[in-house]
């Protein structure tokens, strides 16, 4: 790394903030989400980390109140200590599915977009066959077959997330390897591995990180539903989704029950949104430099 | 270099069965040779079939018909480590330097790359990184930049660096100059040129710039659909064209002398549709002296002397 280059570094870093600075939703995609992820790292220092198996039904059902900011749940935990605990839960599956869902895409769209023709035909009428399935309804019936579990919830999310990363990187691969420095790389004889990934792939990263962003949001919300239709983890994981879950049989006794870790998906999903559509802003070549 | 007979259609996909429904008849037969050392400029209008020449010459593309010969040996279906070999003797420069650098790479990446991937100069890449940039009259300072802080000349000496870097005998260059201003055109021609002299590297010169073709070449191509209608060595083209086409061209070529009253020959009608197979000669609809026979058979190859070709019935 030059002086130059670092020097550059920075500069990008600085200009993509003032974008940033200028939507003043986006500045609060960005807080929200941090909020979020501090609460995944440090949520088990800041309230009882056992507050899940603590049951105490002395203290059932009760309404907000100042012990019980958020009010206790027909267990008699804590709701607010359940909400901290259970970020992590909620930001796991969305890391891993999307990581996941992006790996494979890598792998399956940029073979298919690179080298076209039958292979590409035989990909993707594969994706296609997962494409056509309405997510969430193969997600619920992946999930029932695997059983309850977290890990399950995870592995049938990755199944249906990974289909759409692949249309997207194949499209992308398309669209690149006609450029002349596609051109130029296979005329220096370079070999196909390199041109895919260190030539084409850098070139494809940015729409791919707008897209996962925004998509951050969507799997915390389909994480959150499947559990609630009690595809989830068992109830000491507090997700959010089972949170909520628990929450619908008290809906009209105790709202806050479903009330709370409801908001919570739509804050944490909702910011994601925001975030992704700054990086957006950002991260499109058109309004740079 | 030989290319006998170099037939290049891509075929027309259509329908939902993606069927082939007709061709592009890029390059129909295309004879000529280039000695080592030499420069041989290929001009024509486009969509006459230019490019696509020399992207068969380096294989990037694949001819439907017809033989490539590099030093005696027959390329044109060379496959993976041969192919690798090839490259290395035969390199392309690009029309548009920007769109064939990656944009993600700086230039000392992309130079040691290449050595890399054909493991040469092992272990002093970067020394030889930095010699390619001064020859051709870059410094060390570039090794670190991305192509967007290049300027447009720096870009095509980068591409030309990267090119030479494989030591390569034969260069086509695809329009070297095209998007350039024209003070740094003739500083990229000049390089070009002194290149060569340094290191003997044969040229295949593709462009529709007359003028850079007179600065820089011995022989000329000239190709109207696909088809070679005139060759010859520069000075005798420009002193006496002999194909309708050729003349035509020829006059386009702005003069700097305003009281010098010219003929302009404006030909008729629009560049022919390429989809349309060949039928006899093919530039008869815009042929000021048409006959008869242009329309009904193809003309010949005629041999006016000192290696001057020109196809057309004028001249039978």
């Amino acid at each position: 790394m030059s002086k130059n280059q670092s020097k550059m570094f920075w500069l990008d870093i600085k200009f993509a903030f003032s974008l940033i600075k200028k939507n003043k939703l986006v500045v609060l995609g960005f807080i929200i989400v941090l909020i979020f992820i501090f609460l995944a790292i440090f949520g088990e220092f800041l309230v009882d980390p056992k507050t899940p198996s603590k049951i105490d039904f002395k203290n059932k059902l009760l309404p907000p109140s100042r012990d019980h900011i958020f009010g206790t749940d027909d267990n008699g935990r804590d709701i607010f200590s359940l909400i901290i605990l259970g970020a992590k839960y909620d930001l796991f599956i969305a890391v891993s599915v999307i990581s996941f869902s992006i790996l494979i895409g890598i792998i399956i769209g940029s073979i298919s977009g690179y080298f076209g023709g039958i292979v590409d035909e035989i990909i993707m009428r594969i994706t296609d066959i997962f494409l056509a399935f309405p997510g969430l309804v193969l997600a619920m019936a992946i999930a029932s077959v695997l059983g309850r579990s977290f890990t399950n919830l995870m592995l049938a999310l990755i199944i249906v997330w990974w289909s759409s990363y692949a249309r997207v990187i194949r499209g992308q691969f398309i669209s690149e390897r006609e450029k002349p420095y596609v051109s130029a790389a296979k005329l220096l004889g370079l070999s196909n591995f390199r041109i895919m990934f260190r030539h084409i792939l850098p070139n494809t990263i940015y729409p791919l990180l707008i897209l996962a962003t925004m998509d951050m949001g969507g799997v915390i919300l389909t994480a959150a539903g499947l559990s609630f239709i009690g595809l989830g983890p068992s109830p000491f994981e507090p997700e959010w989704g089972s949170l909520a879950s628990s929450g619908s049989i008290y809906l009209f006794q105790a709202p806050w029950i479903m009330f709370f870790p409801g908001i919570s998906i739509l804050l944490a999903s909702l910011g994601f949104n925001l975030v992704g559509d700054g990086l957006r802003d950002v991260l499109d070549p058109r309004l740079r430099r | 270099m030989e290319v006998q007979n170099l037939t290049k259609h891509f075929p027309i996909l259509g329908g939902i069965l993606q069927r082939t429904v007709g061709y592009v008849y890029a390059v129909n037969g295309v004879n000529f040779s280039i000695n080592k050392g030499e420069t041989c400029g290929l001009v024509g209008e486009s969509g006459s079939g230019k490019t696509t020449v020399g992207k068969l010459i380096v294989k990037l593309l694949e001819p439907t018909k017809g033989k490539i010969f590099f030093e005696k040996n027959d390329v044109t279906n060379l496959k993976g480590s041969d192919l690798k070999l090839y490259r290395r003797s035969v390199q392309m420069v690009f029309q548009d330097p920007y769109a064939s650098l990656n944009p993600r790479m700086t230039v000392k990446d992309m130079l040691v790359e290449v050595m890399r991937s054909h493991k040469i100069y092992e272990g002093s890449e970067y020394e030889y990184a930095i010699k390619l940039l001064e020859r051709v009259g870059m410094s060390e300072e570039h090794l670190y930049r991305y192509p967007h802080e290049l300027s447009g000349g720096q870009r095509q000496r980068v591409v030309i660096a990267r090119a030479l870097c494989l030591d390569p005998k034969f260069i086509v260059l695809d329009e070297p100059t095209a998007s350039l201003d024209v003070s740094v055109q003739a500083q990229i021609l000049d390089l070009l040129k002194e290149l060569q002299e340094k290191y003997n590297y044969s040229y295949l010169l593709i462009t529709h710039n007359l003028a850079v073709v007179k600065y820089i070449s011995k022989k000329i191509i000239v190709m109207y659909r696909g088809i070679v209608v005139e060759k010859a060595e520069t000075n005798d083209l420009f002193k006496e064209p002999q194909h309708p086409y050729t003349i035509s061209l020829l006059s386009a070529i702005p003069v700097p002398d305003p009281t010098l009253v010219r003929k302009k020959i404006i030909l008729k009608g629009e560049p022919p549709d390429p989809i349309e197979p060949i039928k006899a000669c093919p530039f008869q609809d815009r042929c000021p002296y048409v006959m008869a026979i242009c329309k009904e058979k193809s003309p010949p190859e005629i041999d006016l002397g000192k290696g001057h070709i020109v196809k057309c019935w004028l001249k039978a």
